[in-house]
């Protein structure tokens, strides 16, 4: 075994500690790679992650036996143990809990390259690294080295690892396969370039001053004589970071002890001394149970269970100095138990238990190697107060008691400095973002930056640098991507070539709808843990009905989108909102509006799509609604109808969806109405917000929301067509984690602009499949509704069907009122304007009928509220 | 209570040579001690009933090995007597500098004993004196120390050579805290350097450090008279701290004091084992034959082999009042097998420091790490 090797940044050197020399050398070049590091791609990093765990849990992986091999005699623990806490790394590297853990404790705001835009205050947020980070670590459990890596590396720093005087073999090991992996991914140095292992001796306060003096933070792991080493005189603009001293107790009640058993919880005891031989902070040194008789029967039952996790995980050797103290302990209770009620259980032959039963409600601290005292209590305040007096210096208490007790004493421990309290038997667990010190450790090693800007409405991301757009794009790109890719059903749409910019979009396969059902299908299985938030449908007026899951992430994130864009359109928390949205049957567009609306603090008026003027004009009235989301189609003839009965009914601001809304009807608004805000957004079901008109917007142009959901415009063969020309749309989804879109076709067609200040806006034109092939034309739903528009329409349908054997195109329009002379004319309107119409009714090849209807009598989509634009009767049966 | 050889090994002759038969009576004053122990401590019987160990097994010294020692630590924790309380001539107390202080009885049968024991010490190293001698003492006033064990001992190693005068550097003041008067010191030195009698300086190495010091500030040097002396015991710690070894201290001392090194002798004595230790000339701790020191492996007890560290065990038959007889320390030791070049024949030890009390590895908690909170 090489002792005494160093990694530094991209190389190996020989020699044992480093020397005040070395140590400045070190600073400078992790200054040097500070920028490397945080251009860190974390979608490379959890490949390379990814890659490691899966090495370290092969058990034929030669470092992994040659660990097993070497670790007990540095490390104390037996080879069981040490199999055990490398098959830990398997799920320590993780990526998909590590990803959760970013989220969790980052609160969701982006690092580096993005930002958490926060409407309501002209607020962007993100995340950057201190720097350079200097990890102490400690020697006790040689994973710590690994975890602290993972958490530098996460936060994008400099990863400056002191090794423990007493476990300088195994890190490097690590770093070694660390490399390994790097080369074999191809992605050398990622990781490695910005990461020194090092080690220098505690008593070296030259080196120590070197590194307080130059680094940005101090991640210390140990006791307190390690953690004062480091933390006295650090410079005030240091920060440290401290992991320890910290002790954790069982606490077994009564109740525990009826509902869950003696046995049970003598098994999890043991368990937890027996994991890394109580060397944990969070193996309880002491044990505290209700009742004398209770305590005395754990301290019988005990051994049993040591003995049983003994052959499981056996005790590892002893340091001659532990062995001292357990002996010391072991020779007053040999004394003790002759002359009290205490008494002394231990592993003749050996040390490898201690169980004793002490009387006085102490917390002395043990000197570990499965050494415990079991200690009865009477009254529950004593051992409060006991634990009271050592408040941040109690890691975890694993409580053995009723449900009910639990979460009541669990309140009590926490309010008494108790960090983590948990099952007996679950201390030793628990999730990759438990704290360790009271707080969350990633934003320990992280500045948050504000950036705050306060002149309008306009979302903060289309006042941003093109460049700085394009970098929040591209690093969502890549999550994106990168969560698409640990789903094995989307092999076939990415691309084997990785995908770090929009640009590289075009190596990805167009999906359609077919491909996401697929994904949906097949996927839904293994998405087991949904993870809270909502599966919708779409309304079927554009075919078979799609299903969309967004979970709950995905929905706060939708949320924080799409507030933004709310309040760009004009809406603010003092509107008073009726929400007409079609609802019932999965039908998501109600449930994400309210949702918004609510986010965004209006007053939201849950009406859906179901109802009558009388009641609208009574809410209007007593609650002084000032605005309107819904279908043009459905809640037009509504307001229309309140005008007609309360002449002085006006509404300020409407938003629509779901359909567009001709001039006519905008016309109206502002002159019958008074409305100043009238603003489309457009989404699907599958994506949510794609666009949305502010006022700055006008026809069917809208501004797009490129950082939540990135659009390209393409041509038949999926390529992108030029600004200004029309084409097919393509979603794909920046911040959508189930189910993530890329490249998805949603079926509609538009034309990419840009603004003046660089901002990509879309013309919006539609469905796609707005076409039908009639008469030997395809005609467009669009060419039909303009000059009706014009003739006043408000709503229009258009019907292929066969008529006296020909076909014939019906148009059904809703006018204020229908008669026959509309009807005539609106013929001759279209024959004069649709191409071709008026030649392929003179050679019979087609007929065209128009019937006219009263505002918002013809046929509905009843969850949707939506009237299906164009259908196509010639091939029922 | 048939002690005869408890008493004979007390007062044997030249005890820092060992021979056989000074080995066989120190077997048989083990043997009289464990079995007067065993039949009234209730503690010891059942500590040797728990390893099945009968006291009067012991025929040779190699069998003293087997006793089962008493934790030192569970001394600190509860009085263990033989005799009642009754018999109790003199009560000292430890100077429980972690927090517990032992309580060390003695019957006067037992005093008389380890006195004995100083006695033959003495006369063998030739620190007895029947000149008229100055005593300067850097340590507790025993006026005022009530029975702190430390304060006790100082004052009992005047017996050694006729006091002439006698000052004691730490007193107690109007408040009743312990002070140390280093320039009453340093007076009372200038006017022992006057007289012709030889001094002897007794005391903590921590006082006597400062005291060097302040010489050594103010540019003081004295000329002790031939046959002058110097005994330290104590801690070193805080000499230690100021990383002074043990042999620069001395030659500080040497050159201040203007005592040759070779009577600067450090004492070791441990308040439950109560039997003397001190430095021959060439500054090497000899394991006297009334005196046992065993090596043992933590775990197992078992003797570890001359030269490597073990958990001291100190051996001691004197005291009947408290079973000290077997005392595991909480100390590191380790046994030399080379005879030392003074020429006494007993081999020497050294003490390692303070076992358990290492450095812990991880986050988990320390003793030491703990302030607690109200």
């Amino acid at each position: 075994m090489t002792k005494g090797r160093r990694f530094l940044f991209d190389r190996w050197e020989t020699g044992g500690p480093i020397t005040k020399e070395l140590a400045r050398e070190i600073n400078i070049e992790a200054a040097r790679n500070r920028e490397l590091a945080r251009d860190m791609h974390l979608d490379l990093v959890f490949k390379v992650f990814d890659s490691l765990r899966h090495k370290w849990h092969d058990h034929n992986y030669p470092r992994r036996k040659k660990m097993i091999e070497a670790l007990p005699a540095y490390t104390g623990f037996s080879k069981e143990m040490i199999a055990l806490g490398l098959d830990a790394i398997y799920s320590l590297f993780e990526p998909g809990p590590l990803r959760e853990k970013l989220q969790n404790e980052l609160r969701g705001i982006p690092l580096v390259n993005d930002y958490e835009f926060r409407a309501g205050s002209h607020t962007a947020l993100k995340w950057q690294p201190i720097g350079s980070v200097f990890h102490v670590l400690s020697g006790n459990v040689f994973l710590v080295g690994p975890s602290s890596l993972i958490e530098g590396v996460l936060t994008r720093n400099v990863s400056l690892l002191k090794m423990s005087s007493q476990e300088t073999v195994f890190l490097p090991e690590f770093v070694e396969s660390l490399l390994e992996s790097e080369v074999e991914l191809g992605l050398k140095g990622v990781i490695s370039k910005s990461l020194a292992v090092f080690e220098f001796g505690s008593h070296q306060i030259d080196v120590i001053e070197e590194f307080k003096k130059h680094v940005d933070g101090i991640v210390i792991w140990g006791g307190e004589s390690a953690v004062q080493a480091y933390r006295n005189e650090l410079p005030a603009r240091t920060r440290a970071i401290v992991f320890g001293p910290k002790l954790s107790v069982g606490l077994v009640l009564k109740s525990g002890i009826e509902s869950l058993g003696i046995d049970d919880c003598a098994d999890q005891l043991a368990s937890e001394l027996a994991i890394w031989d109580q060397n944990a902070c969070t193996a309880p040194q002491i044990c505290f149970v209700e009742g004398y008789d209770a305590a005395e029967k754990l301290v019988h039952t005990l051994p049993k269970f040591l003995e049983k996790w003994q052959e499981k995980i056996p005790a590892g050797g002893l340091d001659s100095n532990q062995a001292a103290e357990i002996r010391k302990l072991r020779s007053i209770f040999e004394i003790a138990k002759g002359r009290t009620n205490k008494q002394l259980l231990e592993s003749r032959e050996n040390f490898d238990w201690t169980v004793m039963l002490d009387t006085e409600i102490e917390i002395d601290p043990s000197p570990l190697h499965r050494t415990i005292k079991i200690i009865p209590f009477g009254k529950l305040d004593d051992v409060l107060s006991k634990i009271g007096q050592l408040r941040a210096y109690i890691q975890s208490v694993g409580l053995w008691a009723s449900k009910p007790q639990f979460f009541d004493l669990a309140n009590y421990l926490g309010q008494r400095g108790v960090l983590r309290i948990v099952n007996l038997g679950e201390m030793s667990g628990g999730g990759v973002d438990d704290p360790h010190d009271g707080a969350y450790d990633l934003p320990q090693l992280l500045n948050l930056v504000v950036h705050r800007v306060n002149h309008s409405n306009e979302r903060i991301f289309n006042s941003l640098p093109i460049v700085e757009k394009k970098n929040i794009i591209d690093s969502r790109l890549r999550d994106m991507i990168a969560i698409a890719r640990t789903k094995s059903v989307y092999k076939d749409v990415l691309p084997s070539r990785p995908v770090h910019t929009t640009e590289d979009l075009k190596y990805c396969k167009v999906m359609t709808r077919a491909d996401l059902d697929y994904v949906f299908s097949h996927q839904i299985t293994e998405e087991s843990k949904m993870a809270g938030g909502f599966v919708t449908r779409s309304g079927g007026s554009t075919g078979v009905p799609k299903f969309s899951y967004f979970n709950k992430q995905d929905w706060e994130q939708m949320l924080e989108s799409a507030v933004e864009v709310f309040r760009s359109c004009g809406f603010a928390s003092e509107d008073r909102v009726a929400n007409c949205m079609g609802a019932g049957d999965l039908y998501g567009g109600f449930i994400s509006f309210s949702h918004v609306f609510y986010r965004l603090g209006a007053t939201t008026f849950p009406f859906a799509n179901i109802v009558t003027a009388e009641s609208f004009i009574d809410l209007w009235k007593g609650f002084h609604l000032n605005g309107i989301v819904g279908v043009p189609v459905s809640f037009m003839p509504l307001l229309r109808e309140c005008k007609n009965k309360v002449p002085s009914f006006h509404l300020e601001k409407i938003m629509y969806a779901g359909q567009p809304m001709n001039d006519l009807d905008k016309t109206w608004l502002k002159d019958a109405l008074g409305a100043k805000v009238i603003c489309s957004v457009i989404g699907t079901t599958e994506a949510n917000h794609i666009a949305y008109q502010d006022e700055s917007c006008s026809g069917l142009i809208h501004r797009l929301i490129d950082d939540y959901n990135y659009l390209e415009v393409v041509d038949q063969n999926g390529r992108e067509v030029p600004v200004g020309s029309i084409g097919s749309i393509l979603v794909t989804t920046l911040r959508k984690s189930t189910f993530p879109l890329i490249r998805y076709a949603i079926g509609d067609q538009g034309r990419l602009l840009i603004d003046q200040d660089g901002n990509r806006m879309i013309e919006y034109l539609g469905r796609a499949d707005d076409i039908m092939a009639i008469g030997y034309m395809n005609i467009q739903f669009g060419d039909f509704e303009r000059p009706l528009v014009e003739l006043g329409a408000s709503a229009v349908q258009i019907v292929g069907r066969f008529e006296s054997g020909l076909e014939q195109i019906l148009v059904h329009v809703e006018v204020i009122d229908p008669n026959s002379q509309f009807e005539e004319r609106a013929r001759q309107s279209l024959i004069e304007n649709v191409n071709e119409l008026a030649h392929s009714i003179k050679s019979k090849k087609v007929e065209v009928k128009v019937v006219s209807h009263s505002i918002g009598t013809l046929p509905r989509n009843p969850r949707t509220g939506k009237l299906k634009t164009m259908i196509d009767e010639r091939f029922k049966t | 209570m048939n002690l005869s050889a408890a008493s004979a090994i007390s007062e044997i002759e030249s005890p820092l040579d060992w021979s056989p038969k000074k080995d066989q009576l120190m077997a048989e004053a083990c043997r009289e001690m464990a079995v007067f122990h065993y039949a009234n401590c209730n503690d010891v019987r059942l500590l040797y009933d728990k390893y099945s160990f009968d006291p009067n097994s012991i025929h040779k010294i190699e069998d003293i090995d087997r006793i089962p020692p008493i934790g030192v630590s569970a001394m600190k924790y509860y009085l263990l007597t033989s005799m009642p309380e009754s018999k109790a001539v003199l009560k000292l107390t430890s100077s429980g500098t972690r927090g517990q202080k032992t309580h060390i009885w003695f019957d006067q049968g037992s005093l008389d004993r380890v006195q004995r024991m100083l006695d033959v010490y003495f006369e063998q190293e030739k620190m007895s004196s029947t000149q008229l001698t100055n005593y300067l003492v850097f340590n507790y006033d025993p006026d005022e120390a009530g029975d702190l064990g430390i304060a006790y001992t100082e004052k009992n190693q005047l017996r050694f050579a006729p006091v002439a005068e006698e000052f004691y550097a730490v007193k107690k003041d109007e408040s009743g805290q312990w002070r140390f008067l280093k320039e009453r010191a340093f007076s009372v030195l200038e006017s022992y350097s006057k007289d012709s009698k030889p001094i002897r300086i007794l005391g903590m190495p921590a006082f006597l450090y400062e005291f060097v010091e302040y010489c050594r500030s103010v540019g003081k040097r004295f000329s002790a008279p031939p046959g002058s002396l110097m005994i330290t015991g104590g801690g070193w710690k805080a000499a230690e701290d100021k990383k002074v070894s043990r042999s620069e201290f001395r030659k500080a001392c040497s050159e201040i004091f203007g005592i040759p090194e070779d009577w600067i002798r450090d004492a070791y004595g441990m308040a439950e084992h109560s039997a003397p230790y001190f430095e021959c000339r060439n500054h090497k701790f000899h394991i006297a034959a009334f005196n046992r020191l065993i090596a043992r492996d933590p775990v197992t007890l078992a003797r570890v082999p001359d030269d490597h560290m073990g958990l001291l065990e100190l051996v001691t038959p004197f005291n009947a009042m408290m079973p000290t007889l077997a005392i595991l320390s909480t100390d590191w030791v380790v046994i030399h097998s080379e005879p030392c070049s003074c020429g006494w024949k007993s081999p020497t030890f050294e003490l390692l420091g303070r076992a358990g009390i290492s450095k812990h590895k991880g986050c988990a908690i320390h003793a030491d790490d703990i302030v607690k909170r109200g």
